[in-house]
Parts: C-alpha cells; sequence; structure tokens
C-alpha cells in the first residue's frame, strides 16, 4: 500500500467472470484528510484510482504501474465519513492482460469508472 | 536557463485549498486566463513517493492541482473567493517517460481547450528537463 493504512480491505470474492470485488473501509482518521480539504474532508480521486491499482495488484499478484488511462469518471464524490465502506470491482480482459476496468460502487451509487492499461514495475 | 517563478512554495497555498500532505505543486512559472505553467520538486517526504519513485497517481494529482492553480490564481486576480475543484474525468493519460525519482523538478503546462458553466477542460503535459514524461485531458469541476 502506497499511503499506509489509508484504507482496510475487508473482504475479497473472486467472481465466476473472472473480476475481483474488494470490499475496502476507509480511514477517516488518516492525515490524507489534514490537507484535502482542512475544512472538509473529501477522498482525493486520485487515492480511488490508488486502491485500484492495489486491488488489481492484488489480484493479479503483480506490482504494477498504470501507463495509461484511456478513461477516469468521477461520478460521485467519496468522503471517508459520507461513504466509508466501498465496493472495488477489477478486471482484466482474458485477451491482454495489460488491459484493465475498473469501477468503484456502494449500494445504488458508482463512484468511479476506469478503463486503463498496466505494465509491471521495473 | 532556469525560469522565473512568480509564486513558490507557502505562496501557491493563496490560489488553492490543499494543505500537506496533499500539497503537489510548489511553483507556478506563469499563468493567464488560458493558460498555466507549475513545478513540483519530488521530495523523499511526498506521501506519493515508494522506494525514491513518485507515483503516477502523484503526477495525476499534480496535474489536476496545476489546474486548480490557474482556477484559483484567476479567482484571485478577479477578486473572487477560491473555490474547491474536483476532478470530474480523466482522459488519454499515457505516461511516457519513467516514473519522476526524489529529486526531480516536474514541470507541467495546461491550457484550456474548452469551458462551459463550472466545468473546464484542459490539456496538460509534464516534463522534466524538457522531456515529456505525462500527457493528459482533465476535465475540473469547480464547486462554485
Amino acid at each position: 500500500m502506497l499511503i499506509k493504512d489509508f484504507y482496510y480491505v475487508e473482504n475479497h470474492t473472486a467472481e465466476s467472470d473472472g473480476s475481483h470485488v474488494y470490499t475496502v473501509k476507509l480511514n477517516a482518521n488518516h492525515s490524507v484528510y489534514q490537507g484535502h480539504f482542512p475544512e472538509r474532508h473529501i477522498t482525493p480521486g486520485v487515492c480511488n484510482i490508488q486502491m485500484i491499482k492495489e486491488c488489481i495488484e492484488d489480484a493479479t499478484s503483480k506490482r504494477l504501474t498504470f501507463t495509461a488511462i484511456d478513461r477516469c469518471r468521477l461520478t460521485a464524490m467519496v468522503t471517508p465519513e459520507g461513504s466509508p465502506i466501498l465496493n472495488i470491482k477489477v478486471q482484466t480482459d482474458p485477451a491482454d492482460t495489460s488491459k484493465v476496468s475498473a469501477t468503484i460502487f456502494y449500494g445504488d451509487t458508482t463512484y468511479m469508472t476506469l478503463s486503463g492499461i498496466v505494465a509491471e514495475k521495473q | 536557463m532556469a525560469k522565473t517563478v512568480l509564486y513558490a512554495g507557502d505562496g501557491i497555498k493563496t490560489f488553492i485549498p490543499q494543505r500537506e500532505p496533499m500539497l503537489m505543486v510548489d511553483k507556478l512559472f506563469s499563468v493567464s486566463d488560458t493558460d498555466v505553467e507549475t513545478g513540483l520538486t519530488v521530495t523523499e517526504s511526498n506521501i506519493f513517493v515508494e522506494n525514491g519513485v513518485f507515483a503516477e497517481t502523484g503526477l495525476i494529482e499534480h496535474i489536476a492541482q496545476s489546474a486548480a492553480t490557474f482556477a484559483g490564481y484567476n479567482d484571485w486576480i478577479n477578486h473572487r473567493p477560491i473555490v474547491l475543484g474536483y476532478i470530474a474525468e480523466i482522459k488519454k493519460f499515457a505516461l511516457q517517460a519513467s516514473l519522476p525519482k526524489v529529486g526531480d523538478n516536474i514541470e507541467t503546462a495546461m491550457s484550456v481547450i474548452s469551458q462551459a458553466m463550472n466545468i473546464t477542460l484542459m490539456n496538460a503535459e509534464s516534463k522534466i528537463n524538457g522531456a515529456t514524461v505525462a500527457v493528459c485531458k482533465m476535465k475540473i469541476f469547480m464547486d462554485k
């Protein structure tokens, strides 16, 4: 985990379609929120991307870098108080495992969708 | 030749609401109503640094805060309050070189592609020593 104790993985399921769903709990006391923002705690969008990457790393047992992000949409605001539990669904393309897609959701709310390309760290 | 710096370090805090440990812009080189040039020197203590390497997510945050610096400066110069801005969308991010390392000076140039209501779409290119490290397009939502 790049940013230590930013979140905790509560559950992990490998689905029959090859995707993996991680349930994570955000750490509302993390120092990131002292700076983002002092008067209003909002989970930085890039921290959502980082969590997605770390879930893909866990699912594939590889250390990865996003070399491309074709599209990443932030469709709802994540806050550690308002949305402390998140599901992160990650999938790699069976035909080309460098192609990945991910969704962060909880209940009926989708927080982020992402499609990109990963490469193994040197 | 070193670039002229308009604002550096704490001076950036006039324009953006982010604070340590999430402050990812430490220099403002130039700014207009359509363009901005910012910088960040990668330090060992940066929260996005692991084993001396600056993660791509840190680089994306640096680009997002460069857009926020652009918006914040233009609000400040026009006597408007500085508002919170969020990434709404990242498109066509491409890493074109190795990730930045501790000690590297990242310089980012951004320009407005379109602006409508509270959404600004900008083009971004980040360089180290004149070589492109990453490009992307970023849509920023300003919470006005």
